[in-house]
């Protein structure tokens, strides 16, 4: 009997896999990483040639438009726009819900890469989802009370 | 799927669709008819066809790597099982599933050649493929996602963003339930129609503001400051 192998003698994602019918070839670790990646900073570069500021400029928000009420959402296009010019008071001041996640999720994005290079699993609860949609709906509605005076934004 | 004799497991492979030859550790045998094709992330050392026999399976059974499974299985759990890997192996059976029509053979092979699910969501099922009995909860998780994100796209205006990955992920986890590996397929389903919705209401409504757009109403003052 032979011993166990080590994780590393497993196999990486290089290693050459037997040819099963119907089983494609794993991806290599990066490829999610950098597909997300990519596409977030073809989103910004967007962003960077159609300023959201401008009226209609990337459409108009139908729930705005028909309740007159700011969603959850309201405001991130150009927060995220301000912050790529390094105007952090204007993001804030838009959307500062979003400008609280931002930092977060680049974090995240981190994580899961060195993981995934280190080829483990990346698991988010669904505990995380659950009370993000929590304080989503509750920042909805606390930006559309008067109380608050649009200090939420957008 | 397999209607075999569900007392007698070693009848369930000739009774699989197009396993009628199939030897049990043959994991191409029995696919249920829905390849998870859409996966092509798989985790390398997990999901790769060259490891799952060689670290536990018994030796003795052999070189063939996807025969050792079955035989090896209650160990495959140990490592990588996250807490509720485990949790419930025997509980309740999905309605809709068939417990007894694929018998000992249907665990190891579902998933294991396919690897992990794509990015985030991939975590818990690590040793699970093996082990695990019908009913298990080990992937509850996306069933649970799915509604969230079904539910966070009517909360957002911009209904597609997270309605398009709802559906996706509700998927997963609607198969992930016919396969034993989650008892959460009604809130999966929620999470895909609710995603569904979502899509076309984004759609209608990207056609309404076109429509209003060729009709010079944005131009006007009065709805000049909609944006996002």
């Amino acid at each position: 009997m032979s011993s166990v192998p080590s994780r590393e003698a497993r196999g990486s994602a290089d290693a050459p896999a037997l040819p099963v019918p119907g089983v494609r070839r794993a991806a290599p670790w990066w490829s999610a990483p950098s597909a997300v990646a990519g596409a977030v900073v073809v989103g910004l570069g967007l962003l960077l040639a159609r300023d959201p500021h401008v009226p209609g400029s990337w459409g108009a928000c139908p729930s705005l438009l028909l309740t007159g009420l700011a969603c959850p959402a309201c405001g991130a296009l150009r927060a995220t726009a301000d912050l790529l010019h390094g105007d952090l008071a204007a993001a804030w001041a838009s959307n500062p819900l979003w400008v609280g996640l931002v930092p977060v999720l680049v974090v995240a994005w981190c994580l899961w890469a060195l993981r995934r290079r280190a080829a483990l699993a990346s698991r988010l609860p669904p505990a995380v989802g659950v009370v993000g949609l929590v304080v989503l709906v509750g920042f909805g509605v606390l930006r559309n009370l008067p109380a608050t005076g649009g200090a939420l934004g957008p | 799927m397999s209607t075999s004799d569900p007392h007698d497991p070693f009848a369930a492979p000739a009774g699989g669709d197009g396993g009628s030859d199939a030897q049990p550790g043959q994991p191409q045998g029995q696919q249920p008819g829905t390849p998870p094709a859409g996966q092509p992330q798989g985790e390398p050392p997990y999901g790769a066809p060259t490891q799952p026999g060689a670290p536990y399976g018994a030796p003795q059974y052999g070189a063939p790597p996807y025969g050792a499974p079955q035989y090896g299985a209650p160990q495959y759990g140990a490592p990588y099982g996250s807490p509720e890997a485990g949790a419930s192996p025997y509980g309740a059976p999905q309605p809709g599933q068939e417990p007894y029509g694929q018998a000992p053979y249907g665990q190891q092979q579902y998933g294991q050649p396919y690897g992990q699910p794509y990015g985030a969501y991939g975590g818990p099922q690590y040793g699970a493929p093996y082990g695990q009995a019908y009913g298990s909860t080990e992937k509850n998780d996306l069933g649970v996602w799915a509604l969230v994100l079904g539910l966070a796209s009517f909360v957002l205006s911009c209904l597609f963003v997270t309605g398009i990955p709802a559906i996706i992920v509700g998927r997963k986890g609607q198969r992930a339930a016919d396969e034993g590996r989650a008892t959460n397929r009604g809130m999966a389903t929620a999470g895909v129609v609710l995603g569904w919705v979502a899509v076309g209401l984004s759609l209608a409504t990207a056609a309404l503001l076109g429509v209003l757009a060729a009709l010079g109403v944005f131009t006007s003052t009065g709805y000049s400051s909609y944006s996002y």
